[in-house]
């Protein structure tokens, strides 16, 4: 299953890369918004996790694109942030998000979210 | 007027006791009786007049009665005479002797003759009226006259018979010439005198009469004029006593008639004087009252001022105001005046309820409410119990705040009457005072329980953060140490892959640790709770640490660093580990935002606006800013903007922060840049932060100095509007050691106090832009300034006032400066720390100087025993280390002159000398000197040493020890 990680703090890219490989996922990393969002169609992954804190493009309205365009609009997307205050989650639901989590992550927990989303996904 | 008048002797008035107004006991009081009244006055100017006049009218009346009647019975016998002479001339011629005898005999029978003699020319006696015969008196007396007139003359025999001389008015007559004889007719004087004496006696009488209508008169007269006068004089006494209602009555039109209308003029004058007089004292206790009510919030001292003034403008016994309690509707006396201990202690315990006495009646009927006599009123134990008091007559006046009932004001008085329109209206007016001083204290309780609240809510607040940033630090500190045991054992075991992501964790773990202390710090300075700890430290040395800090930074974006700072830039007074942050944190950037390129650090000092200042710049050729990045610069949280953050690192709070601190020392960072071209960065500190210096400056109307801080507590603020005034105070606050800032005025005076936050104040009264009193109660009602203590200077008196307001106290000029000083002292406490060094090497001197600079001493240098005492004349040291061998003037002779003068005489003195001293040597240091010390090796230890000895408490650290300085 190919996961799209759109994120620019690099401790996190490398964190949670290293630890979805070793989950089993093939991941992809884009480190802006507007890289997300090229990337989305171009590589049709199979889900995009998306930090909602991003340089050039933030993260809803790369989330808001990309569920506009024909070519990405059933990749599900389940936004990350650090901000953990009321009225997130709806802003990230209204932009089009199928999912929420919260930094700092837990493996599980957002795992448990990915395989809810795409449940048939198959690891490597 | 009913006085009894009697009339004692000699017209006295005594007065029976005056009836009259009801006044105190004292004014009983006799009419003096007038020594010599005006009734004696005119008796004895009647009797001056009249009895001399008498005397001499009467003795003139009977003289001249004496005299007619001499010269008619003298006549009378010179006729009788002379008719005997001629009728009897026949006879004589005749002889004829019986019939002479016969005629004398016919003139004997005519009154007041006394005799009649006849002699012939031969003198012989032919015939006499005389029985037996003739006295011999006569004979012996009677002179032959050879003449011819007649020849009157009085003479005196002896009566034959009584004995008693008889008077005779003799007239002898010739006959013919004295041819034939003379005749000589006696004429009985006693008749005259008995004639003289009855018109006398009768005279006398008549003026005795008219004397004693006189005196009737005169007593008539003197009453009516003494009437009045004694009236003017009884109503006199009346107004000397103070009782001004009594007129004299205008009874004559004359000059009393004008004494008593001047009188009555004056005393209606007077009446509007004691009335204006009156008016002032009541306002005067009005203001005071007022100013009670505003200036202090004891609820106490207040309501005690104005019952106070109650009683005594109302001319009252005692007084008490009353609180009521709403809760218990009880009425809770506050404040007494004149009140026995039993009465307090009677009514402390007394529950007065709304309706019961005078008190709840008036708060019932919300109005005043009098008992004019006490005897009257209803029995019960109150009014017992104050009839045993002594009390009279009571009037209650309701405390009422919008209508609501919240206490009362009673006077109580010794004497039965209604009180007067003129004293409700009084105490209707320190009532609504008494009811605003109520208020204040409960709106001042509210707001102290308030500050109490909010007191304890910061305090929550600071406990929090300092919980806080342990809770938050412990588990980070848990996270950091075992992350780089992990780092160090995958370095050990040679587990490369593992170095990685351990460093991620160990960097993530430091950038939040930094965070963490960042937020602190501003939180801290948010607060105000952030310390300075100020002390002395070599500026180029913490150069070179930041310096070398950030060299690693440096090596990695390939940046040069360049220093550059005179040799003698020297020390600076402020907080190093603040200076040192900032630095760092504008090196770090610096390095941070260029890639190959400079960074310069240039550092100098430079004197401007009167002060030295330190400056130290940090340029980079960097990324730079845009003007929009510069306006956001030094907000919090923000860097240039927010991806910087993310790229270069750091915490974005840097900046903030040192800015804040530079601030908090009296300076400030700026920056310079040019976007793509780099940017400076410059720190800008005084060089000695934390002290205010006296400068010229002050002079010209005062610039305000740069903040100083909390440090500059050391200063002693000089607020007056006299330039004079201020130089003079300045100038000797200076020769005993105080650093002194002078402000000149009041506005000056609170802008410079809230700056500066002083040690002390002293503070003039009588100043024109804004007086004494209002810049006292700014200072004291500002929460930042209320703690500094006010020294009160100023001509006028008014002591409690001063107190009242607050000021730790009042000096009355002109100032006794010993007892000036003496309070600075005990306000700025501790032993002074001002030390001179007396030396003509330049290393020793140095060395010393840079010891007791790091223990916080302030140090004055001098070359020589001239130069020493040139300095001492500038200010007054603590203590002096001397050298002995000098130039110009040594040691020895520096003693000399310095212990010469008495104000430098117990100055401690420590010498520190290479000389070996000789006994005489000692024996002339010996008085003067605390201690010698040779200089060798540790000398500066044990000089400090002897100098904490000598000064105790003087010396804060031994040398050596760094300053640990407050960091939380």
């Amino acid at each position: 299953m190919k996961i799209l990680y759109v994120e620019d703090n690099d401790d996190n890219i490398y964190a949670l890369e290293t630890r979805l490989k070793r989950a089993g996922f093939t991941v992809m990393i884009a480190r802006d918004g507007a890289q997300g969002v090229d990337m989305a169609s171009a590589e049709q992954p199979d889900l995009i996790l998306m930090d909602l804190s991003l340089p050039v493009l933030d993260g809803w309205q790369a989330t808001r694109r990309i569920k506009a365009a024909a070519a990405t609009q059933h990749i599900p997307v389940i936004a990350l942030t650090a901000n953990a205050m009321a009225g997130d989650r709806e802003k990230a639901m209204a932009a089009g998000c199928d999912d929420f989590d919260t930094k700092p992550l837990e493996l599980p927990r957002l795992l448990g979210k990915i395989r809810a989303l795409v449940p048939d996904g198959r690891t490597q | 007027m009913d006085a009894d008048h009697r009339l004692g002797r000699r017209g006295e008035s005594v007065k029976a006791g005056e009836p009259g107004i009801v006044t105190t006991a004292s004014d009983r009081v006799r009419t003096a009786r007038p020594r010599f009244g005006l009734l004696a006055k005119i008796i004895l100017f009647l009797a001056a007049v009249l009895i001399p006049l008498g005397a001499i009218t009467w003795t003139l009346s009977v003289e001249t009665l004496k005299r007619s009647m001499t010269e008619e019975f003298t006549s009378k016998g010179a006729a009788i005479a002379n008719s005997l002479a001629s009728s009897g001339v026949d006879l004589i011629v005749t002889r004829d002797a019986s019939t002479v005898q016969a005629l004398v005999d016919q003139y004997v029978a005519i009154s007041g003759v006394a005799y009649v003699m006849v002699y012939d020319h031969e003198q012989t006696l032919v015939a006499h009226t005389f029985s037996p015969r003739v006295p011999r008196g006569i004979i012996d007396k009677h002179l032959i006259t050879g003449g011819v007139a007649q020849q009157v003359r009085e003479i005196q025999y002896p009566d034959p018979v009584t004995g008693a001389e008889k008077h005779i008015i003799d007239v002898g007559v010739p006959m013919l010439g004295g041819h034939l004889g003379t005749v000589r007719v006696g004429m009985n004087k006693a008749i005259i005198s008995a004639a003289s004496a009855k018109a006398g006696s009768f005279l006398l009488l008549a003026f005795g009469g008219v004397a004693v209508v006189a005196v009737l008169a005169a007593v008539v007269f003197a009453r009516r004029v003494t009437k009045p006068i004694a009236h003017l004089v009884s109503v006199a006494e009346r107004v000397g006593q103070g009782d001004l209602s009594e007129l004299v009555p205008v009874t004559a039109r004359d000059e009393i008639g004008q004494l008593a209308t001047t009188f009555n003029e004056a005393v209606v004058r007077l009446r509007s004087l004691v009335q204006t007089e009156a008016d002032r004292d009541q306002l005067r206790a009005l203001g005071e009252v007022g100013q009670a009510v505003s200036s202090t919030l004891d609820l106490e001292t207040v309501l005690l001022t104005i019952i106070t003034h109650a009683v005594r403008l109302s001319k009252a016994d005692e007084g008490t105001i009353y609180e009521y309690d709403e809760t218990a509707e009880v009425f809770v006396a506050r404040a007494n005046f004149g009140v026995s201990d039993t009465m307090v202690k009677y009514l402390h315990e007394s529950r007065i309820r709304l309706g019961e006495t005078s008190v709840g009646m008036c708060a019932v009927r919300r109005a005043p409410f009098q008992i004019p006599d006490m005897e009257q009123a209803e029995d019960d134990r109150l009014r017992n119990f104050l009839l045993s008091e002594g009390i009279r007559s009571v009037i209650a006046v309701p405390l009422l705040r919008e209508d609501r009932v919240i206490g009362a004001l009673v006077i109580r008085r010794k004497t039965a009457g209604e009180f007067p329109d003129s004293v409700v209206t009084l105490l209707h007016t320190f009532a609504g005072q008494s009811v605003l001083a109520i208020q204040n204290a409960q709106l001042f309780k509210e707001i102290q329980a308030k500050g109490e609240q909010l007191e304890s809510a910061s305090q929550l607040k600071s406990q929090f953060l300092a919980n806080m940033s342990h809770e938050l630090r412990t588990p980070l500190n848990a996270i950091i140490s075992i992350t780089e045991m992990l780092e160090e054992d995958a370095r050990d075991l040679k587990r490369e892959e593992e170095y990685e992501p351990l460093e991620r964790v160990l960097r993530a773990a430091r950038h939040l640790l930094a965070l963490i202390n960042d937020i602190l710090d501003l939180s801290k300075i948010e607060a105000g709770k952030m310390d300075i700890h100020t002390e002395s430290f070599a500026i180029a040395p913490l150069i070179e640490d930041v310096v070398q800090t950030v060299n690693p930074m440096s090596v990695k974006n390939g940046n040069q660093v360049v220093v550059n700072y005179p040799a003698d830039i020297g020390m600076m007074r402020a907080d190093q580990t603040r200076i040192r942050q900032a630095l760092l944190n504008l090196a770090s950037n610096a390095n941070r935002f260029t890639e190959r390129g400079t960074v310069a650090i240039d550092a100098k000092r430079a004197i401007e606006e009167g002060r030295e200042w330190v400056t130290i710049a940090v340029t980079d050729t960097g990324i730079g800013l845009t003007p929009e990045q510069m306006g956001r610069l030094f907000q919090d949280f923000v860097q240039a903007d927010a991806s910087t953050t993310r790229k270069y690192g750091g915490t974005g709070l840097g900046l903030a922060i040192s800015r804040r601190f530079c601030q908090m020392m009296g300076g400030d960072i700026t920056v310079e840049s040019e976007h793509g071209r780099g940017s400076t960065f410059t720190i800008r500190v005084p060089s000695e932060t934390g002290v205010a210096q006296p400068v010229a400056t002050a002079r010209d109307g005062g610039r305000p100095r740069p903040s100083a801080l909390m440090s500059a507590g050391s200063a002693i603020l000089v607020i007056d509007d006299d330039q004079e005034v201020l130089d003079l105070t300045e100038r000797f606050l200076t020769r005993e050691g105080f650093p002194v800032v002078t402000a000149r005025g009041g506005h000056q005076g609170l802008r410079l106090a809230r700056e500066l936050h002083p040690a002390a104040i002293t503070l003039d009264v009588m100043m024109a832009d804004l007086d004494g009193w209002t810049v006292l109660a700014a200072i004291k009602g500002d929460p930042e300034l209320a703690d500094i203590p006010v020294i009160l200077m100023t001509i006028v008196d008014e002591k409690n006032r001063g107190y009242s307001l607050g000021a730790t106290e009042y000096m009355v000029k002109p100032v006794d400066r010993g007892r000036l000083i003496h309070v600075l002292r005990d306000i700025c406490g501790a032993v002074g720390r001002h030390a001179l060094i007396v030396d003509d090497d330049d290393m020793m001197r140095r060395g010393i100087r840079l010891a007791l600079l790091q223990d916080g001493w302030e140090v004055v240098e001098a070359e020589n025993g001239l130069m020493a005492l040139e300095r001492l004349a500038e200010a007054r040291p603590d203590i002096i280390v001397l050298d002995l061998l000098m130039p110009e003037m040594d040691g020895f002779e520096f003693l000399v002159e310095m212990r010469g003068r008495a104000e430098w005489r117990d100055i401690p003195v420590l010498v520190l000398t290479a000389k070996d001293l000789t006994a005489e040597d000692r024996s002339r240091l010996n008085s003067d000197v605390e201690r010698v010390l040779q200089k060798g090796a540790s000398e500066l230890d044990e000089l400090l040493q002897e100098i904490g000895r000598i000064l105790p408490g003087s010396i804060e650290r031994g040398r050596g020890q760094k300053s640990t300085g407050k960091t939380e």
